[in-house]
């Protein structure tokens, strides 16, 4: 009841906008499980600007006792040479966030230049590109990024162009279909009359006209893309030394897992609340930005 | 009809091109010398050398007369069933993916059950009674299955019921036929685990799509002829609904083979996934480039036959 009153009441002053930020907050408050992503979102940026200052001990020191079960000096327990798990999980944080979000920039960057090239130009252009795109996303996901990263050696740098290279084929397309519903609106005729290039209409009236779109798909690909990037790092393509949430969870380490199981449950638990984070906070911002796209699923896989 | 399908199948030859030509060129920029790896450190130059001569990879890469170099060979064989050799059983591929197919289409059939028995129910339920605490609960779930790893799932299936019941999938592999049981023991977990995932992507578009087609004017007309709920769900609005679900699932077979990888590895089930990462690592070429060009061939097939089937779900769909 109350909520309505006051809506009438807003629009019968006619109070400016917000800005969008503050609109975006205010509504967040009634999303609880927003609320709980965004939380967890600033946690894990936290955690990895301070993550040299928070971490209680040296990821890397093995002195600690080993596979001694949580206790107090060790929340989360040591793991089989005897580190501090705690300690391995936040610091993490910083490559984890600095990879899985570049390729998503990087990634859905060049998807928008693709989409908005193939579905502005058409024609054979529109043909050629759009059978390379199927080709791209019939090679089944996860092996092609491992055949990338081993290409490339494992370090943190292939493990982010292999990356990229997962997130263009199915954000280029949807990029493209909205472009083909934008290419023939009037604003586009309009433009096309008084003679400006096709440079100029796609990047300065089209592109502004995708930045929903856009949005939409950075928020559904960073969860996706931080999955593939912990599957990477299980199956060993990151740096071999760096300290890597699916890294901790293969090779040597899982010969101990039935012996200290929360060698296994802290690194997987931490990705698992990230990409919830995520996800959690993309579903809101979809369900406040756009409600037409409420639980898409449209890249997962 | 028939046109749209011979049409769509002329499309895949382009495609499966592209793919075949992506893998050989990937295959050969990873770094790493087969030879050496075959035959070990202690090969002397000499020996690699045989090797590669024999195994005709000091043949040029592509080449414009027969036959056509090494990707030509590759492919002239592909058309005629022959995958070529492994390096290391000295055996051919061919007979590896045989022997390990079994595995894999057991593990993926189970898991596609998994899915849709997971999914579309839960979505239904959760579609039909928005904003309820049903719908809460499930949807709430859906985001953790959306969240959660599937190797990590994979790890907590086995490690659970380890440290519970002292209990772990029988060593080995039994073919279904020849013990059902212990076969099923075997292959539960990693369907569950290879399931679970793309179940709750599945499960959010089916509540979406029933909400969406609920809304629709002929479901209100369905409702105001007295029809009792019931009818109206199975009769009026899954039908409709399910159109959009059946596409996803058939996106969802290529993450789904995609996963194999990881899931194989972590059951040790020698399938077609452990076969993959096994040839990634050894640079076994014709390994890979097999599997690849088998994966995207099911991928593509499955694809176009979703679209047909749409024909059969939907009747205003016509192609042409």
């Amino acid at each position: 009841m109350t909520s309505k009153a006051q809506t009438i009441e807003t629009w019968g002053v006619m109070q400016p906008p917000r800005p969008w930020l503050i609109d975006f907050l205010a509504r967040l408050r009634h999303h609880p499980l927003g609320m709980f992503g965004l939380i967890g979102v600033l946690l894990f940026f936290f955690l990895a600007l301070t993550a040299q200052w928070v971490a209680p001990y040296d990821p890397t020191a093995g002195d600690y006792g080993v596979m001694q079960s949580p206790t107090l000096s060790h929340p989360f327990g040591t793991d089989w040479s005897g580190r501090d798990i705690l300690s391995r999980v936040i610091s993490a944080t910083p490559s984890e966030l600095k990879v899985g979000l570049t390729a998503v920039f990087v990634g859905v960057a060049l998807a928008t230049m693709l989409g908005l090239i193939s579905g502005y130009l058409g024609g054979q252009v529109d043909s050629v590109l759009q059978r390379l795109v199927d080709a791209w996303l019939a090679f089944p996901p996860l092996i092609l990024l491992l055949i990338i990263s081993s290409a490339l050696g494992p370090s943190a740098k292939s493990m982010t162009i292999a990356l990229v290279i997962g997130v263009i084929p199915g954000t280029s397309r949807i990029i493209r279909s909205t472009v083909l519903a934008e290419k023939n609106k009037v604003y586009v005729e309009a433009a096309q009359v008084i003679g400006a290039s096709q440079t100029r209409i796609m990047l300065r009236h089209i592109l502004p006209q995708l930045v929903p779109t856009i949005i939409v798909m950075v928020s559904i690909a960073i969860p996706v893309i931080a999955l593939l990037g912990a599957a990477l790092s299980f199956l060993g393509m990151g740096t071999p030394q760096a300290v890597t949430w699916g890294g901790d969870l293969s090779g040597r380490a899982s010969q101990f897992f039935t012996h200290a199981p929360w060698m296994a449950i802290f690194p997987g638990a931490a990705i698992s609340l990230y990409v919830l984070s995520f996800n959690m906070l993309g579903d809101a911002m979809r369900d406040i930005f756009d409600p037409q796209l409420r639980g898409s699923a449209a890249m997962r896989g | 009809m028939a046109q749209y399908i011979v049409r769509r199948i002329l499309y895949l030859f382009p495609v499966l091109f592209v793919v075949s030509l992506l893998t050989f060129v990937l295959m050969r920029v990873v770094p790493g010398d087969v030879a050496q790896l075959v035959l070990g450190n202690s090969a002397t130059p000499e020996e690699v050398e045989a090797f590669e001569e024999e195994n005709g990879l000091n043949d040029p890469l592509v080449d414009w007369k027969p036959p056509f170099g090494q990707y030509g060979e590759w492919v002239g064989g592909l058309l005629h069933g022959d995958l070529g050799n492994s390096y290391y059983q000295n055996s051919p591929v061919r007979d590896e993916l045989a022997h390990r197919l079994p595995v894999t289409i057991q593990l993926m059939v189970m898991a596609t059950i998994v899915l849709v028995v997971l999914a579309i129910p839960a979505g239904v339920i959760a579609g039909v009674r928005p904003n309820t605490p049903l719908d809460f609960v499930t949807r709430t779930t859906a985001v953790f299955g959306l969240s959660i790893p599937g190797f990590w799932l994979g790890t907590l299936l086995i490690l659970l019921p380890s440290i519970w019941f002292g209990w772990t999938p029988p060593p080995g592999r039994v073919a279904l036929l020849d013990d059902p049981v212990k076969n099923m023991q075997q292959f539960f977990l990693p369907a569950l685990a290879l399931g679970i995932p793309p179940a709750a992507a599945v499960m959010r578009l089916t509540r979406s799509s029933v909400l969406e087609v609920l809304r629709a004017d002929y479901v209100r007309t369905a409702w105001s002829k007295g029809l009792r709920e019931r009818t109206v769900v199975w009769r009026h609005v899954l039908k409709n609904s399910l159109i959009p679900v059946v596409t996803i699932i058939g996106l969802q077979v290529g993450a789904l083979l995609g996963g194999t990888v990881i899931i194989e590895k972590i059951f040790t089930l020698p399938g077609i996934g452990l076969f993959t990462f096994d040839s990634i690592f050894r640079r076994d070429y014709l390994g890979v480039q097999a599997i690849v060009m088998l994966m995207s061939v099911v991928y593509v097939f499955v694809n176009l036959a979703i679209d047909v089937t749409y024909v059969w779900f939907d009747p205003r769909i016509r192609y042409s």
